[in-house]
């Protein structure tokens, strides 16, 4: 394996609490994500996945506390100069018709282009570089509602790369694609790592997944951290029922060695499932 | 390449099974119409110029083209010929072109910006506002001195019915800001907006002395008779200043389009830079509507037609809804004298336009089937 590159800005939640309205949805959370590691947020539905990930990219604004992009806070950085190195990409963004994958990747490159918003040449390299690295250069030219949702999703990781970001946040990026398709995201994920050095903070809901691809875990559950740590000392039966309330068995993948868990329903919850067949309640 | 006009732009897309790996071919091309974006706007500059040489020609006094070009270079072939092109028809044609142009760019931005493909100033509002604002402030012309045509004339007025298009477009996407997604929900409420605000205009000219009430209807109907030179002078500035501050908003507003979180995450602050470009799209509104009157549909029209031709982003689209929108305008006014034996309104000819193509867009959307 080649020397991975290390470096960049850190990235830190400071005690950071959201609260939509009455409701707290994460917090209080203190996190910090070293550069060029790669770590996985997963839980449950409603854990606060993405609003750890949006507090963290300031598309939320933490009711308490501050997220530090390179020890400056980073609501007070100005927006273009936090997306010169910070990238993300939300959950299901939408496309709008007639776009196609280069128009829409070009877009990665506000943040960089001078005064007159006039792309360089730079800025088209960039562009190139993207669309090669994510396999979709040769669908250039076909608008976005032509693609297949693996290809879409492909697209919009193009446009985040064409950022040239240090740090990307992603927020359940294999969410509706076959296994495929989430394994090819999967894969080009860790090559950004790898290659590039780039900070990943990626929500999953696939635990496995998480555990194959990430250098650490950090679960949530109720919007708090239970836990924190590489996913060989963390991915165990007792934190799986703790997270997800499930009971699992926990194996060794025969390939990579890492940890696979097999979930259950617990033992009488596996019945307590609503029976609507006709005459089940008789 | 496009669908073309399309309204379910605002939700993330149904997925399209891919038309297959094979079928993407390392030959493929962008659109000819987009690859040759230069001959497009060249072609349509060129239709706008054989308008204003028509419109220069045609009416009571007949010019030939060729003693159009002469008036127009300086060496007329009579008096007369001097005066007709001169004085009444050119400052007229141009005053189309420039103020169908705003109409057609200033509704390109805020269907931008608002990521919403009716957003067009008559549908939301803007319209309704600046048509309010315009009409309070000339009725009350006698209170300041100044006789309702005078104040139509000077550049105040823009800012008055700027400011009056920019605050209603503002609550009226406010107001919809529940059914975001939902195109229809914010034409619904800029349409109830507009209803509200024309109650409203009709009391204001109820209270007003006659004269003006009179001067007021004139204007209100939306017409290119007797636009001269002095309302080309109210015009062009404000033309001038909103349309480079939308050519250089353009990148930002696409940007904008790809939705909040997303334009946030590449560097635009979505809330400033929408009300900017909004401000920006309500003062051109307002300019072109002072001068040439409550014309209605051509910001509607005129993007749909420029992004069905070259796609979605907005440094091709302004551009060509400016030509396309200053070609409307000016055919539509060329129509408005020739098809009857007394001129018609201008306002007639767009609203017949746009009234179809409005019922066109809203019919060919797909319905929503209970099950989706």
């Amino acid at each position: 394996m080649t020397e991975k590159p290390t470096g960049g800005p850190s990235l830190a939640a400071e005690d950071v609490v959201v609260r939509y309205g009455p409701r707290t949805a994460l917090g209080p959370v203190a996190l910090e994500f070293e550069p060029s590691t790669t770590t996985a947020v997963v839980g449950p539905n409603g854990c606060g996945k993405s609003t750890l990930l949006r507090s963290l990219a300031r598309l939320v604004t933490p009711s308490v506390g501050t997220v530090y992009l390179d020890g400056a806070a980073i609501t007070n950085l100005p927006t273009r100069a936090v997306a010169r190195s910070l990238a993300v990409l939300p959950q299901a963004p939408s496309t709008p018709d007639g776009v196609t994958v280069a128009e829409l990747v070009e877009q990665g490159r506000y943040a960089h282009v001078g005064p007159l918003r006039m792309l360089r040449r730079r800025d088209y390299d960039a562009v190139e570089r993207a669309l090669e690295v994510t396999g979709v250069a040769r669908f250039r030219h076909r608008t976005m509602d032509r693609l297949s949702g693996g290809e879409r999703q492909r697209a919009w990781i193009a446009v985040t790369l064409a950022q040239e970001p240090q740090i990307m946040l992603l927020d359940e990026p294999t969410t509706f694609l076959d296994i495929r398709h989430q394994l090819e995201i999967l894969e080009l994920i860790r090559r950004l790592n790898h290659e590039r050095g780039i900070t990943i903070v990626v929500a999953l809901h696939d635990v496995n997944h998480a555990a194959r691809y990430a250098d650490r875990l950090v679960a949530l559950k109720g919007g708090a951290v239970v836990a924190d740590g590489p996913p060989a000392a963390l991915l165990t039966p007792q934190l799986i029922e703790a997270v997800f309330d499930v009971s699992a068995t926990v194996l060794r993948d025969p390939r990579t060695g890492v940890p696979v868990c097999i979930p259950y329903l617990p033992a009488g919850r596996a019945t307590s499932m609503p029976d609507d067949r006709p005459g089940a309640m008789a | 390449m496009t669908g073309g006009p399309d309204l379910t732009s605002g939700g993330p897309r149904s997925s399209v099974p891919s038309p297959g790996e094979a079928g993407g071919s390392a030959g493929e091309r962008p659109p000819a119409l987009v690859r040759h974006f230069g001959l497009v706007m060249a072609g349509g500059i060129a239709v706008t110029g054989v308008l204003v040489m028509l419109s220069a020609a045609v009416g009571t006094t007949r010019v030939s083209p060729a003693d159009v070009v002469a008036a127009l270079v300086g060496h007329p072939v009579s008096e007369l010929h001097r005066q007709v092109v001169l004085e009444l028809r050119l400052p007229r044609a141009l005053v189309a072109v420039v103020a169908g142009g705003c109409l057609g760019l200033a509704g390109a931005l805020s269907q931008a910006v608002t990521r919403n493909p009716l957003a067009s100033p008559d549908l939301t509002g803007v319209a309704a506002g600046v048509v309010f604002c315009t009409v309070s402030w000339i009725a009350s012309g006698p209170t300041l001195g100044a006789t309702p045509d005078q104040l139509l004339l000077q550049p105040t007025v823009v800012i008055v019915g700027g400011v009056g298009g920019a605050g209603t477009g503002w609550v009226v996407y406010a107001l919809s800001a529940r059914r975001r997604g939902d195109p229809v929900a914010l034409v619904l409420t800029g349409v109830v907006v507009a209803l509200l605000l024309g109650t409203a205009t009709a009391f204001v000219l109820m209270l007003s002395p006659t004269s003006a009430t009179l001067s007021a209807y004139y204007w209100f109907v939306g017409s290119l008779n007797a636009r001269a030179w002095a309302h080309w002078a109210v015009l062009w500035p404000w033309a001038a200043i909103t349309v480079c501050a939308a050519l250089v908003g353009s990148s930002r507003a696409n940007v904008l389009q790809l939705g909040d979180d997303v334009a946030t995450g590449l560097g635009v602050d979505p809330e400033r830079t929408r009300l900017g470009l909004f401000l920006i799209s309500a003062v051109m509104t307002a300019g072109a509507l002072v001068v040439v009157g409550a014309i209605a549909f051509v910001g509607l029209i005129a993007p749909h037609v420029a992004r069905g031709l070259v796609g979605h982003d907005l440094r091709r689209v302004q551009p060509l809804s400016f030509v396309i929108g200053a070609a409307l305008l000016c055919g539509g006014d060329l129509a408005a004298r020739s098809v009857a034996q007394r001129p018609l309104p201008t306002g007639v000819v767009t609203a017949v336009l746009g009234a179809g193509f409005f019922m066109f867009l809203l019919l060919r959307r797909p319905v929503p089937g209970p099950s989706a």
